[in-house]
């Protein structure tokens, strides 16, 4: 008997030791990167890959409109809206560190503007008016811009067929997707260190020169400021919109259906943020983290994926899962604020407490 | 007994009075210099450094501070459509973060879609009010955009002539001034007009500016100088359409507002076309016109009150470098030019039952929120209600230094003429003529304290 409770308690320790991951414990990591790295594998690793792509699948979409336009066939349609698509995902990516230059110079609301201007869309395109990349970077943001050409590209509820593209409608189209090209490009060549002043320098740079950022300090919590403001966007304003007052209408990416999608690339823009990942592994502020509050790292980590993995299961036509879904869309909303809220508030306090000034 | 009874209750009176105190403040020294909206300080030194709610709201607080933020994005477009209708027919931009970018400032460029920057037009005279006398076919604001098979009702041209200030130590400034004409007018004007530039300001810490008292704000005011300090500070009073009474005007660049519900409401009703209940035309050059559709009035009041509440309950950053020396010597040079008799930096704000997160708050805005003589060259010879044409608000200076970080490049002064926050200095004339006179001839390294100073809050 003695010897049985001998055994049960050393299986029991045993247990207890194999229960006891790295992952519970809330000690120090070796080879921890310092601030410059976590800086340094942001911009290389994150910020300029993310916008590479995002400039590659513009070109892409412009390719595919244009081919369009050249011959207009159903197929051409259907090419043209995958292109949209596939430029919208880094997009959403990018949406996860909004600052800088995509602020700075106005491209997010030249890009992304919402709702979509019809009545004066329409009109701009009864007119005369001749369009390319130029003049349509003079028009108001609600005629541009990813949207816009995403209402020519799907029309309403994704009725569009080749057969009502116009002319015009092509032309318009077309000068669309030169501007979203050029735009993109723009975002591109801020970043890209190979160009004299980029942004690379100046966040990296972070007080060491930087005319920006006056501490590395400042630079990394830019970093947290900007996660945790697209998950309240996301949580707070493009998924309860149209639940809080069953409209489907009131959905951002309505005519192409793809909003669950923008949320879910929103999120794993989040998580490529805090883990420098895209592409490849960078030292990224989980690792950062990690060195001193291992604890901390882990659930952040662990909330990252639950937002993502959140969407498993949703509709992807968000305008509809807003009337059969909505336990599950409030699940993933609750997944999106728990990670906006260990950001605002344990992390954002961690930097403050551990990064020097 | 009774003697004894008399005794002993006038001995209770006597150690019940001892014991009443008025309410104390601390030692300067004992509060904490960072907290320059009180509790309502945020440590964010980010583009979104503006756009934070206050901390301490209660929950019903905070939905409605995000519903006004959701609001505050939102970009209207034209009627009939299903969401945001009943843009213009003519106006100057189509949200209120179009303009006020990340909560801040924007460019002082016309025609643009990103252009921040309006012109105020008026008449000869003045209104029933007091106010300016709005021009027939324009009213009292150019709306520069249109929908379309609209025109818009100006252009403005926008030109800048330059001048170089050379300060001590021989380091040279180069100002510009902007000259602006109009053109391919929607009508003739047919009568002597005056025009007044308005750059978009940022809108947090605002809620707090209005708990402040009229009694406190008048307790700055030196209308004829009688200290003989040669600051005279005035308040603007004006017309305040909710309430329907004259009051203190303590917002926009001339302090021609009262209220931030007036504010918000003219802001919708003027810049974007977008009536409501306050305002139900959108401007007089539009009197009876909507664009298609729209409901009449186009703005609910559960969204005026929203995005009212919004910009009431936006926290102010918290200052930087409290304890770094140059800093601390260059807040010494602040004072030593005078520049605080204009820029008070504490104000204590009025008692509000209603909100109790802006309550007997010590704010540190640096504004008397009074109406001061700025001289010939940034004066627009436009009387706003009792402010002259030379005189504008004592601007806030809190967050003046992440105005570059927030809204990048960072525009300063009501027409953004000022590209630096010593430019800014340097355009200052009138009553603060001795204090540009001061700075002019500083040493680069007191010049430098002092703008490190202002750049610290």
């Amino acid at each position: 008997m003695t010897i049985s409770i001998r055994r049960a308690m050393l299986l029991l320790a045993l247990i207890a030791v194999a229960g006891c991951s790295s992952d519970s414990i809330d000690s120090p990591q070796t080879n921890a990167p310092d601030e410059s790295a976590v800086l340094t594998d942001f911009a290389h690793v994150v910020a300029n890959p993310v916008y590479n792509e995002l400039e590659a699948k513009a070109v892409a979409l412009l390719v595919a409109v244009r081919s369009l336009r050249a011959a207009p066939t159903e197929a051409g349609l259907q090419s043209a809206r995958a292109a949209w698509h596939a430029v919208r995902q880094p997009w959403e990516y990018s949406e996860a560190f909004l600052f800088g230059p995509v602020e700075d110079f106005q491209h997010d609301p030249a890009l992304d503007d919402w709702p979509v201007n019809r009545v004066d869309l329409d009109s701009v395109l009864a007119s005369s008016t001749a369009f390319n990349t130029e003049s349509v970077r003079a028009l108001p943001t609600s005629l541009k811009g990813f949207h816009a050409l995403e209402y020519l590209l799907f029309g309403i509820a994704g009725t569009k067929t080749v057969e009502g593209c116009t002319e015009r409608e092509l032309q318009y189209m077309e000068a669309l997707a030169g501007n979203i090209a050029f735009m993109c490009s723009e975002l591109r060549r801020a970043w890209d260190p190979a160009f004299s002043w980029n942004f690379t320098a100046q966040y990296i740079r972070a007080g060491e020169g930087s005319t920006v950022f006056a501490s590395k300090k400042d630079a990394m919590l830019v970093l947290v400021t900007a996660m945790a403001g697209i998950c309240e966007e996301v949580a707070g304003g493009k998924m309860e919109d149209p639940l809080a007052a069953m409209d489907s209408t009131l959905e951002e990416s309505q005519f192409s259906h793809s909003s669950t999608a923008d949320f879910r690339n929103n999120m794993i823009g989040v998580r490529n943020v805090f883990r420098a990942n895209f592409l490849r592994d960078g030292r990224g502020l989980d690792d950062y983290i990690a060195a001193k509050n291992l604890s901390l790292a882990n659930r952040v980590r662990g909330r990252m994926d639950a937002a993502v993995a959140a969407f498993d299961g949703l509709d992807p036509h968000f305008g509809r899962a807003i009337f059969t879904q909505q336990s599950l869309i409030r699940r993933a909303q609750d997944a999106i604020t728990a990670v906006q809220e260990i950001l605002e508030n344990e992390v954002a306090a961690f930097l403050r407490q551990q990064v020097p000034n | 007994m009774s003697t004894i009874r008399f005794l002993v209750i006038l001995l209770v009176c006597a150690l019940t009075c001892a014991s009443c105190r008025e309410p104390a403040t601390f030692p300067e020294e004992q509060y904490d210099a960072r907290m320059s909206g009180g509790v309502n300080s945020v440590p964010d030194v980010s583009s979104k450094a503006f756009s934070h709610a206050f901390p301490l709201l209660r929950s019903n607080e905070a939905q409605l501070h995000n519903l006004g933020d959701v609001h505050f994005e939102q970009t209207f477009v034209t009627a009939p459509a299903p969401v945001n209708a009943g843009l213009g027919p003519r106006f100057n931009n189509v949200s209120c973060i179009s303009c006020h970018r990340n909560d801040g400032s924007g460019f002082p460029t016309t025609g643009e879609p990103e252009s921040a920057l309006l012109f105020r037009i008026s008449s000869d005279g003045t209104d029933p009010y007091g106010g300016p006398r709005p021009v027939r076919s324009y009213g009292g604001q150019l709306q520069d955009k249109a929908i379309a098979g609209w025109t818009p009702e100006a252009g403005i041209s926008i030109a800048y002539e330059s001048r170089t200030v050379e300060l001590a130590g021989g380091e040279r400034c180069e100002l510009r001034i902007p000259r602006y004409t109009l053109h391919s007018l929607h009508a003739p004007i047919g009568v002597p007009h005056r025009l007044s530039p308005r750059l978009a300001p940022p809108v947090f810490g605002l809620g707090l500016l209005e708990a402040v008292s009229e009694h406190t704000i008048l307790s700055y005011a030196d209308e004829s100088d009688a200290d003989g300090d040669g600051i005279s500070g005035r308040p603007n009073r004006v017309w305040d359409a909710p309430s329907g009474s004259m009051r203190i005007g303590r917002f926009g660049w001339k302090a021609n507002t009262a209220t931030l519900l007036a504010q918000v409401a003219g802001a919708y009703a003027q810049d974007m076309g977008i009536t409501n209940s306050i305002f139900p035309e959108a401007d007089l050059s539009e009197s009876g016109a909507t664009s298609g559709t729209a409901a009449s009035p186009e703005l609910g009041d559960d969204i005026l009150r929203a995005v009212t509440f919004y910009v009431r309950t936006l926290a102010v950053p918290q200052r930087r470098l409290v304890t770094d020396p140059v800093t601390l010597r260059g807040e010494r040079i602040f004072w030593e030019a005078k520049c605080g008799s204009c820029h008070v930096p504490t104000l204590v704000t009025g008692d509000h039952m209603d909100l109790p997160s802006v309550s007997g708050q010590r704010i540190h805005a640096y504004t008397d929120l009074l109406l001061h003589d700025m001289g010939p060259e940034l004066a627009d010879d436009r009387p706003d209600f009792e402010a002259s044409g030379r005189e504008w608000r004592t601007a806030p200076l809190w967050g003046i230094g992440l105005f570059r970080t927030v809204s990048y490049p960072g525009y300063y002064l009501h027409d953004g003429r000022a590209r630096t926050i010593l430019e800014a200095i340097l355009f200052h004339g009138g009553e603060a003529e001795k204090s540009r006179q001061v700075v002019e001839r500083l040493g680069p390294a007191d010049r430098a304290a002092l703008l490190r100073f202002l750049s610290s809050l």
